[in-house]
Order: C-alpha cells, then sequence, then structure tokens
C-alpha cells in the first residue's frame, strides 16, 4: 500500500501540489485523473524517484519512501511521452535495466514473454511502432518485479487496438502490485481502474473506489423525448426536484431530476399515457464519469475528455 | 548509503561505449582528430629537423578545446532532449555514477583517440633517437589536458538540452584555460606568475621537458575534479528543482 501525506511542490512560484494525500492499496489499479497542469505527472514523478517533494511524506508498504537507489528497486515506471533509447536494440535494452537491477537473462525473457514482445527483441528500439515502444517499455518497468508500478499516460497516442492490448498487459499486471495511472481517457478510468483520485489545480478534489464515486454521486434523472412541441408538468410526481426542457426543430426534450434514489420510471410512463403524447424516447440517465470529472474540475482549464 | 557502487559505473559504462561505437560521430570526430594532429605534426617535421613532440603539444590545446566538447556535448543533452534522464535518474543509479560513468567512457573513447596517434611517436624513434623523458611528459600532458577539456565538456552538457548549446559552452570555458596562458605575458608582474598557472600552456610545457612535477599533476586532476563535481551538482539540481 502506498500512502501519500500532504505532498506539496513548487516550481519557481508556481505551486503544481499543495498538499496532496491519498492511498492506493496492494493487487489494485489506482487512477490519477484530472486536467493538464492539475499535478498528475508531478505526483508521479515524485514517487518515482525522479523529483524530490518539497514537503510531505509517502509511506511505502510501512516504510518511509525516500528517494534513493534502494526505493527505487521497488518501483518501476513508465514516463509521459514514454521516453526511450532509440539507438538500443530492444534484447539490449531490457538486458542493461536487468543489470542494473542486477537481473539476468531470465527475468529479461519473463518480462519479454509477459508483454509478448518476442517478435521484435532484435529491432532497434528506434524502429518500432509507438505500441511496440510502448510495450517495450512496460517490459523495462516490471522486469524487476517491483511493488509498485507507475505509467503516465501509457495509452495516449495509441491506435485502438494498441490501447485494448495495453488495457490488457497492465490489467494482467495487478497481482502482487500496486498500479497507479495516470490518464485523461474516462474511459479507461471505467475499463481498467479500481480506485481513483482526482486532481484539480494541484489538490485531491476526490478520491475513492470507482464504484462508490459513481453511487455517492448520481442523480435520479430521466429523460423523455416526444415528437413535436409538447406540454406536460412532470411536477405532479411525488418526489419531484427540477425539470429541464429543451424545445428543438421536431422534437421536446425534458429532463426530470428527483429527489427520491427509488426507480421512478412506472409513475413517469403512467403520466405520460394519461396525456397520450407522442413519446419518441424514454430512459433513465446513467450518470458517466465524464459528468463527475467536469462537475469536479473546472471547464477551460485545458481539459481534454475522450470517450473511446 | 554508497554513493558509487563499482559494479552500477561499469553497467553505465558498458552502455555508454555502446553508444559511441555503434554509431558515427564518434568515428567522423577521432578521424578529423587523427587528420588535424596529424597534419600539424608532420609539416613543421622536416623544417624544424628536430625529433620532439614540439609542434603537436603547442597545437594540441587549441584542438582538444574543439574536440573534447565535440565527444562531450551529447552525454547529458541528448538525455535531457529525448527525456531519457527521466528514465535514467529513475534506475537505482546515484548522480555521482552517472557522471562519472559517462565522463570515463568519453575518456575511453579520447584516450584511444590519442593511442592511434603512436605513429607520430614510432616515426620519431625511425628518424632518430628523441629524448624518452620528453616523449612521455608530452603524451602524459596531451591526456591530461583532453581529460581536463572532457570534464569540461561534461560539464557544460548538464547545463543544456541542445548539443550546441553544450557544445559552445564546453568549447567557451576550454578556450579561457587556452587562452589565459598567452596572454599572462601581458598581465601586471604581481598576477603574471597566477594567470600562467590558471592556464593550460604552463603545465603542457613543463611536462613536455619531461619532468613530472607534482604541481602540474594537482592542476589537472583540480580542474577534472572540480568540473565533474560541478556536474554533479547540475544533475542533483535537476531532481530538486
Amino acid at each position: 500500500m502506498i500512502k501519500v501525506v500532504n505532498l506539496k511542490k513548487k516550481y519557481g512560484d508556481f505551486e503544481a501540489l499543495k498538499g496532496i494525500s491519498f492511498e492506493a492499496k496492494n493487487n489494485s489499479i489506482t487512477a490519477l485523473l484530472g486536467p493538464n497542469g492539475a499535478g498528475k505527472t508531478t505526483t508521479l514523478r515524485i514517487l518515482s524517484g525522479y523529483f524530490y517533494q518539497d514537503s510531505g511524506d509517502i509511506e511505502f508498504y510501512g516504510e518511509k519512501f525516500l528517494q534513493t537507489p534502494e526505493f527505487k528497486r521497488m518501483v518501476g515506471y513508465v514516463p509521459e511521452n514514454n521516453p526511450v533509447y532509440d539507438d538500443l536494440e530492444v534484447y539490449d535494452y531490457l538486458f542493461w535495466i536487468a543489470s542494473a537491477y542486477r537481473l539476468g537473462k531470465k527475468e529479461v525473457k519473463k518480462a519479454i514473454d509477459s508483454c509478448s514482445i518476442g517478435s521484435i527483441i532484435g529491432e532497434r528500439i528506434g524502429t518500432l511502432s509507438k505500441g511496440y515502444k510502448q510495450r517495450v517499455s512496460l517490459a523495462k518497468a516490471i522486469i524487476h518485479n517491483p511493488r509498485l508500478l507507475l505509467l503516465d499516460e501509457p495509452t495516449t497516442g495509441l491506435d485502438p487496438n494498441q490501447s485494448d492490448e495495453t488495457r490488457r498487459l497492465i490489467n494482467d499486471m495487478k497481482k502482487d502490485k500496486t498500479i497507479i495511472i495516470s490518464t485523461h481517457i474516462l474511459s479507461e478510468v471505467e475499463m481498467l481502474c479500481d480506485d481513483m483520485v482526482i486532481i484539480n489545480r494541484g489538490e485531491v478534489v476526490l478520491s475513492g473506489s470507482k464504484k462508490d464515486i459513481i453511487e455517492k454521486n448520481s442523480v435520479n434523472e430521466y429523460v423523455a423525448v416526444f415528437e413535436g412541441n409538447v406540454e406536460i408538468d412532470f411536477s405532479v410526481i411525488e418526489g419531484f426536484e427540477s425539470v429541464n426542457k429543451i424545445i428543438s426543430n421536431d422534437e421536446t426534450i425534458y429532463r426530470i431530476k428527483f429527489y427520491i434514489k427509488s426507480d421512478m420510471r412506472k409513475d413517469i410512463m403512467e403520466l405520460i399515457k394519461t396525456h397520450n403524447l407522442p413519446l419518441r424516447e424514454f430512459y433513465k440517465k446513467r450518470v458517466t464519469l465524464d459528468e463527475i470529472f467536469k462537475e469536479l474540475t473546472e471547464k477551460n482549464n485545458g481539459v481534454e475528455i475522450e470517450n473511446n | 548509503m554508497k554513493i558509487i557502487d563499482f559494479k552500477n559505473t561499469v553497467i553505465l559504462i558498458n552502455k555508454e561505449l555502446e553508444h559511441y561505437l555503434n554509431t558515427a560521430p564518434a568515428y567522423i570526430l577521432i578521424s578529423i582528430f587523427l587528420l588535424i594532429t596529424g597534419y600539424f605534426f608532420a609539416q613543421p617535421l622536416f623544417l624544424t629537423n628536430e625529433a620532439n613532440l614540439n609542434s603537436l603539444t603547442e597545437i594540441i590545446p587549441l584542438i582538444l578545446t574543439f574536440f573534447a566538447p565535440a565527444l562531450s556535448m551529447r552525454l547529458i543533452a541528448e538525455e535531457k532532449k529525448t527525456q531519457t534522464i527521466e528514465v535514467l535518474l529513475t534506475l537505482p543509479f546515484t548522480e555521482e555514477e552517472i557522471i562519472i560513468s559517462k565522463y570515463i567512457s568519453a575518456s575511453i573513447i579520447i584516450i584511444s583517440s590519442i593511442i592511434f596517434m603512436f605513429p607520430y611517436v614510432t616515426t620519431l624513434y625511425f628518424l632518430s633517437s628523441p629524448d624518452t623523458g620528453h616523449i612521455v611528459g608530452s603524451l602524459a600532458s596531451i591526456v591530461l589536458c583532453s581529460l581536463s577539456f572532457l570534464s569540461i565538456g561534461v560539464f557544460a552538457s548538464t547545463i543544456s538540452s541542445s548539443q550546441i548549446t553544450a557544445f559552445i559552452i564546453g568549447f567557451g570555458i576550454s578556450f579561457v584555460f587556452y587562452l589565459v596562458g598567452k596572454v599572462a605575458p601581458f598581465m601586471p608582474l604581481h598576477i603574471q606568475g597566477l594567470i600562467s598557472y590558471i592556464g593550460i600552456d604552463l603545465h603542457i610545457s613543463n611536462m613536455a621537458r619531461g619532468v613530472i612535477d607534482i604541481k602540474d599533476i594537482i592542476y589537472f586532476f583540480s580542474l577534472i575534479i572540480f568540473f565533474i563535481y560541478l556536474g554533479i551538482c547540475r544533475l542533483k539540481n535537476m531532481r530538486i528543482r
């Protein structure tokens, strides 16, 4: 388990981290989610041992984490933009990394097999596709079987097939590890991660398990789409909170919110039937991470949200 | 906590040497170095009719102000530019191991280049009977001068992520040490001695006489240690920012 307590970091006058605290559990994948400039990469750079924090503590499986070679042996890290040594061959690169951890051919082979890069071990890294380069970096990050795996935007720039393959590899690595991923891609968080930490402007705005966050932030909202311009009063239904009506060219859309949590679909349908209105579509709205994220972070903040 | 682990240093040196030996720039630089030094050795040889390396020891510091920074400019600057510095600094190496290993690997290349100058020495022995003390002293001064300028180049490489900038800074600092000795005679008498000592000329000419004075050894090693230390500080500073 990794425990980050009140981590602060300044670059000159700019406060990149204003005191962030969170936990990341073992055998799980924790997402660090946030807009550009939120402090995700800075957090990972401190956890990887690249940067020192200005203040704050990091507890690493019960011990205080220091940015020393000894602690770095327990961390695997794939930085943002996946920097690699283009002039080295894949096998030579991984063998050199293994040597740094005092490991040998056996561990190199295991990493190669885990990341399915056996077919390219003789190739120069600079000639590989982005997807394969990412897999080489993943292999490098796990070669020494680290307890903590840090991945900064691991699927950025990859095509859908490459992204799926990378996510599958990351999911397979979950066992006996704490994995922290920094990402913009909300669908990736939904697919891959168990826990979430939402960071904005150097502060944690929300953290917890993905399931709890979605449940706690869900609203009882329904959408009814009618043909033409129609009028209907939903406030007669018990538990009614608010309604939003949008009239477009040939349809009227009602978004109805209730403050009670129970399923209101039957009551709403009965009301619609009594008015005998031309209903096109009706569904209960499922709150998405996208909406939770947008509500918690500011708009026009350089946010790039992808729903793949 | 160990600051420098011998095995880590060897691992890093192997990687750097592999890069030097598998890419063209090092070979091109060594070839140009040998061409230029060969010219300046051979051109006055039969004019002066003296079996010595004086023509070389006079010009080689100037050549090294270009050659040493050119050889070392990529060592840290390229890692910063390609962001592989983040990979390197998150592996279980200390900053001391990284800088010293890169310096040693570049030193191996530069000393190899100097070894390739052996035909100049054999030519002198073929033509005449040169003073062996002078030959040994001259070669030793060339090696120490190259290692000193190389340490300046390594430090310069930590300053910028641009190899060109690193080269210019390395050349600039090395050139100062080359030039200082030349301007010493024009300085006021009471500081002439100090200015001469700072310049590289005095130490090379001392050693070329065949006399290995501890003052000259201290001078070269002080330069090397000082600039390597600065390079290590620069790298540590990158992590603190």
